[in-house]
């Protein structure tokens, strides 16, 4: 006896068969929809990853950067102040820290009581969760360090006796050349028993009510944490920017899968409606239809996790240089792959499957049950969208125009930028058909005219792919072109912002009042360039008011967004301010209008005589003459200094350290500041170059897809020209070259679109986001490169199918005649 | 202070103390190898005992009063300080000191129970105590005499509460047990324990922002061991009353894992006689509990003392009277009613 499988298994089997006899469709569709998934959790997992790393060692440093309490003369502090303080009610940390070993090869240890932190919040952070709380407080105590320090760090232990050696242990949050541990432990290492370096005073602490006891007010004074440069904006731009390049890619990704879902629906269609005459309801076939497509994404998403996670870990030690590099340190070297990234992977996978195929299913459940199948008919029908997907393109692009006028806020400016890319996406077969018939018009002889009328018979069936690739080097051309406008606008700025010498961040207005005597007296500074700041409300947000002292440095460095004739005179003489383009753009103020700060000892109503350029500063700025600021804002922080030097400029931190005490890590060195700030973004650039590869490869793909599954109906087409005589090489020659003339065609219609792109990101995104405007440079050169990776794409994803085309047997090209009828 | 924070400062200290403290309060079983034991017939002498005792593991100083402002309103008040060593003897100076210290702070209404807490290292001068002057401290939330004698003052601040008060004693010590050796356990474990249960108390309270003046009357236990509790014992419930007749009541029931009680308590006179009670004495029923989170605490209790007649219903001011704190316990103000009518405090640990 026979077994019978149930009805519904025989439906399934019967509905899935396509696969098996369409194998090339399935991969085209597992590879877009993963590679579409990879390439997004690529970026998500690289931006998440980075945050949560900084994030973990901005709160480090956080810990530990807090304003304090010092010795006058910054030597220790006996540690019966804390405790004297403690007891009068101020909740002071006790902080110990100090570097062992030789400079440039030692590390700098700092040593901190948890068991003080119960207020504070920092104890979390510094000591981590899971710690052996006894083994770290009790001797010989444990010490924390990155895996670098430690390894540095237990070579300089050696000599310490074992009773006394604290125990090592990684910790990736902590920053390369520092290492934490118990206050006791620490003041044993540098032998500081008894004494402590700073006591931390907590953030919600109102310092205006300190009242140190007897005898300590006369010992200690007042430190603010010191001021790091302030690149969070930036870095922020460039997360933006990573997710706007995810989005692209998937975007891109998904152009595959569509194409692929629709060409599979129009090929299954007989078998769908033999399934329907067989009796299965509508309904179950679309429910097996959407399982299938769950199914087909699941597998695919699980698979683009995965790769996605392999492109994440190449690119990650790229990422996480330049993050080192604008956060003094870690991103931790190893990637989490949580189960939630899973479920997301294969959610959007899912999710863009199903979108991709509503136009699928929507024509699955109104077919008709007696209808031939006729790819050829789906092709001719194609064609006919052309002018429905050219009204969708101009639907986009006056959406693009719409909110370039009507729109605000971030989300308007993303939708812009997604419409920008959609409309020139459905706008590029209509373009390509009017170039094509241009060309057939003009063509003379049957062969050339062949050519431009089967391009043009061709170009349903690739326009997809052409989109795609449209869309990969649009977005390539766009991000390299921010990211080089990026270079040069920061090397720009660093140059014009970093004129002086040397920065001195001193820690109190009286030390900076020495210093300023002492570098008048120093023959070898040439201008000591004070640089005041003190906080304000203007237009009624806040805003850092910076004093600066009349210099041609400025006059000759400084480029203005906007000026008065003479801005620098007006400002310093006269009753003028600069503004930063922040304070611009939010309170909308232009040059010569009057703006009212309202200062710690009443309202100053100055004239806007210049607009300065701050990228990457998140708040609203106003600079005006030192003088002013002393006047309005009696207790203002004057401890900013820059020097312009003719001696060597380690020479002067030497001298500085010696004879002021001002410790080498409160100078920056304006050189070394440059030539760091270069190689981070070096490094981001290095990201962005990986991530514009791997977008062209995704359109690769989808290249290489459409050419496969469009190779079998080619054949119909050149047939008759193989039997007019024409031979192979040759038909195979002119199949290459028109894939090349839609590619070159695709190419330079992504030059505009690119230009469009990044003028989205500078002059839309970047100024919803953060406040600022990157100026929109134009890479000329780039273009070109782009251009000829296009058209090499497009000829590398031609190669097989044209090969397959040229070894095609004759026979089979006679073959086309014999199924003619 | 936020969760996290308050969570951090928890482990903190219950990963220091966890070589003593094994299961929060249950682990006061924990082995006392090299620390001193407690034994019988050794004198507690005052004002001396008011100091530390470095050869013992843990002790503490504990105020609890019950307070009444202007406008009627019912307060409790704790002040709890809590020295804990992982080694015996005299600890090194600074932070390698191997002594912990752990205050806790409370006020409840009706209606609020708000607590705080601090953690301390010994050997900093930040939390102590000392006998001479009498003094304890932890920051500035402090314990000490004022200069004379019998007179004290009682100070804490948090966030959200804050308190001083004058302590005037009206009575003297009172040593429990033997002579001041307060048996815990079949097993023989025991602490050194005394009491200063007549102390008034005025001062003020403030609450949110808000102060009121206060007056009524406090009670000071100070206790000292290497190991209160039996291996199998989880946690205690102590009773402290004092009654309108001016007579005052300490019984305890030391729960053990198998539901068995251990008891013990002091009668004291109104002029300060102390009678140990017998354990068969007292009787401690749970009458109805109160659900804390995923906990049931019982603050609703009889308890009777036969030989004296004592029949009594204690019910919690504010039975939500949780101190969340590193080592979470219940500890809040009561009132009987019955065959006397009282004020006091209750603990509960182990729950």
């Amino acid at each position: 006896m026979t077994q019978q499988a149930p009805p519904l298994l025989v439906d399934v089997f019967a509905f899935l068969t396509h696969w098996r006899r369409h194998k090339l469709q399935f991969i085209t569709l597992v590879v877009g929809l993963a590679s579409a998934t990879a390439l997004w959790t690529a970026v998500q997992a690289l931006n998440t990853h980075a945050r949560a790393s900084y994030d973990r060692s901005a709160a480090t440093l956080q810990a530990f950067d807090r304003t304090s309490l010092v010795a006058h003369d910054r030597t220790p502090i006996s540690e019966q102040v804390f405790a004297d303080l403690r007891r009068s009610g101020i909740p002071v940390i006790p902080l110990v820290e100090g570097r062992l070993g030789p400079p440039g090869a030692g590390v700098r240890l700092v040593g901190i009581d948890p068991l003080s932190y119960g207020r504070l919040g920092g104890a979390s952070v510094a000591v981590p969760q899971g710690t052996n709380m006894l083994a770290f407080l009790e001797p010989p105590g444990l010490l924390f360090a990155e895996a670098e320090t430690a390894a540095r760090l237990s070579s300089l232990l050696e000599t310490v006796d074992v009773a006394n050696r604290p125990v090592i242990e990684i910790r990736t949050t902590l920053a390369t050349g520092q290492a934490l541990g118990d206050i006791a432990v620490v003041q044993r290492l540098l032998g500081l028993e008894g004494n402590l370096s700073r006591l931390l005073l907590p953030d919600e602490y109102d310092i205006s009510g300190l009242k140190l006891p007897v005898p300590w007010q006369e010992l200690l004074e007042v430190t603010e944490p010191p001021v790091r440069v302030d690149l969070d904006g930036l870095t922020d731009s460039f997360h933006l920017n990573l997710t706007a390049f995810g989005l692209l890619c998937f975007l891109v990704g998904l152009f595959i899968v569509y194409s692929a879902i629709g060409l599979a629906v129009e090929d299954r269609l007989h078998a769908l409606r033999t399934l329907r005459i067989c009796g299965v309801s509508r309904q179950k076939l679309l429910v097996m239809m959407i399982m299938e497509m769950a199914g087909i994404a699941t597998v695919a998403g699980l698979v683009g996790v995965a790769g996605g996670y392999a492109i994440a870990a190449l690119l990650l030690p790229d990422v996480a240089a330049s993050l080192r590099g604008l956060y003094g340190a870690q991103v931790a070297g190893s990637l989490q792959l949580d189960v939630s990234w899973w479920l997301g992977g294969v959610a959007i996978s899912i999710l863009g499957a199903l979108g991709a195929a509503i136009g699928a299913f929507v024509k699955i459940s109104n077919m008709a049950l007696l209808e031939s199948r006729n790819v050829a008919a789906w092709r001719s029908k194609q064609a006919k969208t052309v002018l429905f997907q050219s009204i969708f393109g101009i639907f986009f692009a006056l959406l693009a125009l719409f909110l370039h006028w009507f729109g605000s806020g971030l989300t308007s400016a993303f939708v812009q930028m997604a419409s920008i890319l959609l409309g020139a996406a459905f706008l590029l077969p209509g373009l390509l058909l009017l170039v094509l018939t241009v060309g057939k018009t003009a063509a003379r002889g049957p062969l050339p005219q062949w050519f431009w009328a089967d391009s043009r018979q061709q170009l349903p069936g690739l326009s997809l792919a052409l989109m795609a690739l449209l869309l990969a080097l649009g977005a390539n051309i766009g991000v390299s072109g921010m990211v080089e406008g990026f270079r040069h606008t920061f090397d720009a700025f660093l140059e014009e912002r970093l004129s002086a010498d040397l920065y001195v961040l001193t820690s109190s207005n009286q030390e900076a009042g020495r210093t300023i005597a002492w570098a008048t007296q120093n023959p070898d500074i040439t201008a000591v360039l004070p640089i005041w700041d003190a906080t304000a409300t203007a237009e009624g947000r806040p805003v850092n008011v910076v004093g600066f002292t009349d210099h041609t440095s400025y006059r000759d460095t400084w480029t203005l967004l906007e000026n008065t004739e003479d801005p620098w005179t007006d400002t310093t003489k006269k009753n003028g301010v600069l503004i930063n383009e922040q304070l611009h753009y939010r309170a909308g103020l232009s040059v010569g209008e009057t703006l009212t700060i309202v200062s710690e000892t009443g309202p100053l109503v100055r004239k806007v005589a210049g607009i300065y350029s701050d990228y990457g500063n998140p708040r609203s700025e106003v600079r005006l003459a030192n003088s002013i600021l002393e006047t309005y804002w009696p207790s203002g922080e004057r401890r900013r200094l820059a020097l312009h030097a003719r001696a060597d400029i380690s020479e002067i931190t030497a001298q500085l350290t010696e004879e002021v005490g001002i410790p080498a890590d409160r100078t920056i060195n304006q050189s070394g500041l440059k030539a760091f700030s270069r190689a981070v973004f070096e490094k981001t650039f290095a990201v962005s170059a990986a991530l514009n590869t791997l977008t062209l490869g995704v359109a690769g793909i989808a290249m290489i897809t459409s050419l496969l599954t469009l190779a079998g109906a080619r054949l119909t087409g050149v047939a008759p020209l193989w039997a007019m005589g024409v031979r192979r090489r040759t038909i195979t020659y002119l199949e290459g070259l028109k894939i090349l003339l839609l590619a070159l065609f695709t190419s330079l219609a992504a030059i505009p679109l690119g230009i469009a792109i990044s003028w989205c990101l500078v002059a839309v995104i970047n100024v919803e986001a953060f406040g600022w405007r990157l100026p929109l440079h134009l890479f000329p050169d780039q273009w070109m490169t782009l251009v000829i990776l296009g058209l090499a794409t497009a000829l590398i994803a031609s190669l097989y199918p044209l090969w397959r085309l040229w070894r095609t047997p004759p026979a089979d090209l006679s073959k086309v005649f014999a199924h003619e009828h | 202070m936020s969760t996290k924070i308050l969570l951090a400062a928890a482990s903190a200290f219950l990963l220091i103390t966890s070589s003593a403290f094994a299961q929060g309060f249950a682990g006061l079983g924990g082995s006392a190898k090299d620390f001193a034991t407690v034994v019988p017939n050794k004198p507690i002498v005052l004002p001396d005992d008011f100091a530390p005792h470095p050869d013992f593991r843990i002790e503490w100083w504990y105020v609890t009063a019950n307070l009444k402002a202007e406008d009627g309103t019912e307060l409790g008040l704790q002040w709890t300080l809590f020295r804990q060593a992982t080694k015996p003897g005299i600890s090194l100076q600074g932070w390698s000191s191997s002594e912990f210290w752990m205050g806790h702070a409370a006020v409840t209404t009706s209606t609020q129970h708000l607590h705080a807490e601090k953690l301390a290292r010994g050997g900093t001068g930040q939390a102590g105590a000392t006998a001479e002057p009498t003094s304890a401290w932890i920051d500035d939330w402090q314990f000490a005499s004022d200069g004379a004698e019998g007179h004290y003052l009682l100070s804490a601040a948090a966030t959200d509460f804050s308190y001083a008060l004058q302590l005037t004693q009206k009575g003297p010590a009172v040593r429990h047990g033997q002579n001041g050796y307060s048996v815990k356990s079949d097993a023989g474990q025991a602490s050194y324990y005394f009491s200063l249960p007549f102390l008034d108390v005025e001062g003020t309270v403030s609450i949110g922002g808000q102060t009121f003046k206060v007056a009524g009357d406090a009670w000071l236990d100070r206790e000292w061991s290497s190991q209160p509790l039996a291996d199998n014992q989880r946690g205690w419930d102590w009773f402290s009353l004092k009654f309108d007749t001016g007579a005052r009541l300490m019984v305890f029931g030391l729960r053990d894992e198998t539901g068995g009680v251990y008891r013990s308590g002091s009668w004291i006179t109104p002029e300060g006689i102390l009678e140990p009670l017998d354990r068969s004495d007292i009787a401690l029923t749970p009458l109805s509990s109160y659900q804390i989170e995923d906990r049931r605490i019982p603050t609703h209790w009889r308890v009777q003392v036969r030989s004296k007649e004592v029949d009594l219903e204690v019910t919690a001011l504010n039975p939500n009277s949780w101190m969340n704190t590193s080592i979470p316990y219940w500890e809040g103000p009561v009132a009987t009613i019955g065959s006397h009518s009282a004020r006091g405090y209750l603990e509960m640990t182990g729950y």
